[in-house]
């Protein structure tokens, strides 16, 4: 008999009641989430960046340029930006929500098979300040440029502008 | 004791070679390379090298319909049925491109109007025969001369003179 009681004692010892959780007790989480292992931000080239053809005059200096939002003017010696230039178009993936850091370079080079070489500089896109990839983990956004053209160059030019994404 | 000594040095250099390839890379390459591209051309200029003629063409007698006169691009001349005869030279139209080698330059030229130089009210269409294109090849900075060709309809309805008219030609890349 007391044996019997002593073991009622154990099981009810044992079973303590559950506590109902707190649902706003809890610390609220703003620490930038962690990156999963292997998960990077991925760049994918839409467009490509294309002045298409250029009508220069003389040998001078003149300079063509090709804005983000699609708008396009010549200068000096460039006479005319053909019908079907177009600005560079990118999308980023990664994960949704997440801020990223997106790269590009001021200047790079263009090159054409006969020797000749141009500058492409002031590299401008419509990236927002914060750049951030969206609920479904992607970012599109545009970029152009100013091409300069020095002397007599005549020629198929191109360049690789590299594109350089990470989570901030 | 001096073999305890490489022992500890093996291990010292061993250690500092181990730090030395584990040090994490810092560098970042691109993720992705836009291609940035860009044709950069001569202006074309065109240059007028000799008219189009059709030569003399006499109408023959009685009533008869349309038959057509002509010469091609290429300077190939024909001349209508029996109902005409043709004489004199005949040579196309032709016209001279220079730009920048390479370059397909596309032809632009309409049909013309000839008018008759005794009655301004008489006038032939001169239907152009226009190559479309030509490709400058490795001769756009020296130029390259091309021909424009036409052909007229007459009948025996066509009043007599002389016809004249312009080409309107324009080339572009």
């Amino acid at each position: 008999m007391v044996r019997i009681a002593l073991a009622t004692c154990l099981a009810l010892g044992a079973a303590s009641p559950v506590q109902a959780q707190c649902r706003l007790c809890s610390t609220p989480a703003t620490a930038l989430a962690e990156d999963t292992p292997g998960a990077k931000v991925t760049v994918e080239i839409e467009t490509s960046l294309n002045f298409d053809r250029l009508v220069v005059l003389g040998a001078g200096t003149g300079s063509a340029e090709i804005r983000p939002d699609g708008s396009r003017s010549s200068q000096g010696t460039v006479a005319n930006i053909g019908p079907r230039a177009m600005v560079g178009t990118a999308i980023l993936h990664g994960q949704p929500g997440r801020f990223v850091r997106v790269d590009l370079p001021s200047r790079i080079e263009l090159y054409s098979l006969g020797g000749g070489e141009i500058a492409f500089d002031e590299v401008t896109s419509d990236l927002p300040s914060m750049p951030r990839l969206d609920s479904s983990g992607t970012l599109t956004f545009r970029f152009g440029g100013r091409l300069r053209i020095t002397g007599d160059a005549d020629g198929d030019y191109r360049g690789d502008l590299p594109i350089t994404a990470e989570y901030q | 004791m001096i073999f305890s000594r490489r022992v500890a040095c093996h291990a010292a250099l061993a250690l500092a070679m181990g730090a030395l390839a584990t040090t994490p890379a810092f560098a970042v390459g691109p993720n992705q390379n836009a291609n940035a591209t860009a044709k950069i051309v001569k202006p074309l200029t065109l240059s007028w090298v000799q008219d189009l003629d059709l030569g003399t063409i006499v109408l023959g007698a009685g009533t008869w319909s349309a038959t057509t006169i002509g010469i091609t691009s290429g300077g190939v001349f024909t001349c209508g049925n029996t109902n005409v005869s043709c004489s004199g030279a005949t040579k196309n139209a032709q016209y001279k491109v220079t730009g920048t080698n390479n370059q397909r330059v596309l032809i632009t030229a309409p049909n013309v109007t000839l008018t008759n130089q005794n009655d301004s009210t008489k006038t032939l269409q001169l239907t152009v025969d226009n190559p479309g294109f030509v490709d400058l090849g490795n001769s756009g900075n020296s130029g390259l001369t091309f021909g424009l060709g036409g052909s007229i309809a007459v009948s025996s309805a066509t009043v007599d003179g002389t016809y004249t008219g312009q080409f309107n030609v324009t080339v572009n890349y």
